[in-house]
């Protein structure tokens, strides 16, 4: 890999699926892609030199959007519950659609450390050891942060009734 | 596989199908890279002028209305207060007369660490160990109904409370420490780790003496650590926040000392924009306001996986 041309020829969709997942919007996940672009092209010769340069810029992704977050985290609030009817769950589609809906906005209305340990947990599948090189902290941090964060969305979802307990 | 696990990662595949194509990377990154930031990020240009107005007008007002508990002592007061209590042997010094002053000092400090606006040069708090504004406040009624000769117990009594101090430095290097021991009983001081708490504030006047702590020793370290800005001077104060301890990630830490020890000055979570994620343990947070002070914040993550508010500086603007 030569240039960060070529790495994002390969790697570009994943990484740019990956920023939507933690900026929960196309406008963000556009934002995060280039401030990540732009702070990877500047440190191009750590990216190469590192042992897996896509997994060098995903971290540089993670931690742009935990980082440029942190400020706003705690003005973040879930999402508004009584804005969900907190009906049973069927089988019917629509209602699956809904589903999500409601658990995206739960998802999106977390920290963003525990948002994003989620995100790499169940999306890159990624080990607790894994998770914690690309945040930047302990495989326990990383245990405990996801348990948390499991812990708040089972609450949340139980409390609309969409989860069996 | 629980459920919830289930569905998490049927949502997170779901919706990163649907994430679209990648943008296309800037024609020319060489020249989006070199931009600085308010090029590429313009609306942040409009939010740094809202701030700064917001900073100017407000945060001033707002220091004249908390204001202080006590006026400062001027230079000289402090200094010839203190070289005073040096030259007398503790027992023969005026407990009544001490009383007010040595208040007076403590005030001074505090004014200075909560009002840059009061700085006095003289006497500055160079460390205090778990000891939030609101409880400085507290120790400073005690010491200030003591004086009346009512003490009562203002102090805090919760047992992760005990053994924080007060540390006082003076220009010529010499440093002071006030402990509260850990019963915090009431009337309960102890001085360079010598208990006086039986009999209260006179006690602990009386027990007044040269300091065990080696004069700048700690603040170095600190500010070392810190590593304030060039074009910045350290030390007006330096705050171990450690009892802020057990915040689940550094944002709620952060957000802790914040609601401790920085809301009164009207400084909100935003106003602190983290600089740098350096490893795993630290992130270091700063707030610079209009006249020129700066608060970094260590937050370090503990044997235990909890992260607390390690140190805290704030340091004054050279003014060339």
């Amino acid at each position: 890999m030569e240039s960060l041309e070529d790495m994002v020829s390969l790697h570009g969709q994943g990484l740019f699926r990956l920023a939507f997942l933690l900026a929960g919007n196309h406008h963000a996940a556009e934002d995060l892609w280039q401030d990540t672009m732009v702070k990877a092209h500047k440190q191009w010769h750590r990216v190469v030199a590192a042992d897996h340069p896509n997994a060098y810029v995903k971290r540089i992704m993670v931690n742009t959007f935990t980082s440029s977050r942190r400020g706003r985290s705690s003005s973040e609030v879930t999402s508004d519950l009584s804005a969900f009817d907190g009906e049973q769950v069927g089988t019917d589609p629509a209602s699956q659609v809904d589903e999500r809906d409601a658990m995206w906005r739960l998802l999106q209305g977390l920290p963003p450390a525990e948002r994003a340990a989620l995100v790499l947990r169940y999306y890159e599948d990624l080990t607790d050891r894994e998770s914690a090189s690309l945040l930047g902290c302990r495989p326990s941090t990383v245990r405990a942060t996801s348990s948390r964060a499991l812990a708040r969305l089972r609450a949340q979802h139980l409390t609309e009734g969409r989860l069996s307990p | 596989m629980s459920d919830l696990d289930q569905r998490l990662r049927d949502l997170l595949n779901d919706r990163a199908a649907q994430a679209g194509p990648h943008p296309p990377l800037p024609p020319d990154l060489q020249e989006v890279s070199a931009l600085p930031w308010w090029r590429r990020r313009p609306q942040w240009v409009l939010v740094a002028a809202a701030v700064t107005v917001t900073a100017v007008v407000v945060i001033p007002l707002a220091l004249v209305d908390t204001g202080s508990t006590t006026d400062p002592m001027t230079a000289a007061q402090a200094g010839t207060w203190i070289d005073e209590i040096c030259a007398t042997r503790p027992s023969e010094a005026s407990p009544s007369n001490q009383a007010v002053l040595d208040m007076d000092v403590v005030g001074a400090g505090i004014c200075q660490w909560r009002n840059p606006a009061l700085l006095d040069p003289t006497v500055t708090i160079i460390a205090t160990q778990g000891l939030g504004v609101q409880q400085t406040n507290e120790l400073m009624w005690f010491l200030r109904n003591a004086e009346h000769g009512t003490p009562d117990c203002p102090l805090s009594h919760d047992p992760r409370d005990a053994g924080y101090f007060v540390m006082l430095q003076d220009t010529a290097g010499r440093t002071w420490q006030v402990t509260v021991p850990d019963t915090a009983e009431c009337g309960g001081f102890t001085l360079n780790g010598e208990p006086y708490w039986t009999s209260g504030f006179v006690d602990w006047l009386n027990g007044i003496r040269p300091p065990v702590v080696a004069p700048k020793t700690a603040t170095k370290s600190l500010v070392d650590t810190l590593e304030c800005p060039p074009h910045f001077l350290t030390g007006a104060a330096i705050y171990d926040g450690s009892g802020t301890g057990g915040a689940a990630t550094p944002e709620e830490a952060l957000t802790e000392i914040l609601r401790i020890d920085f809301r009164k000055e009207g400084w909100t979570n935003e106003d602190f924009q983290t600089l740098t994620y350096s490893t795993s343990e630290i992130t270091t947070g700063i707030k610079e306001n209009p006249g020129g002070w700066t608060a970094l914040i260590r937050i370090t993550q503990g044997s235990d996986d909890t992260w607390i508010v390690g140190e805290t500086a704030t340091c004054q603007q050279r003014s060339e």
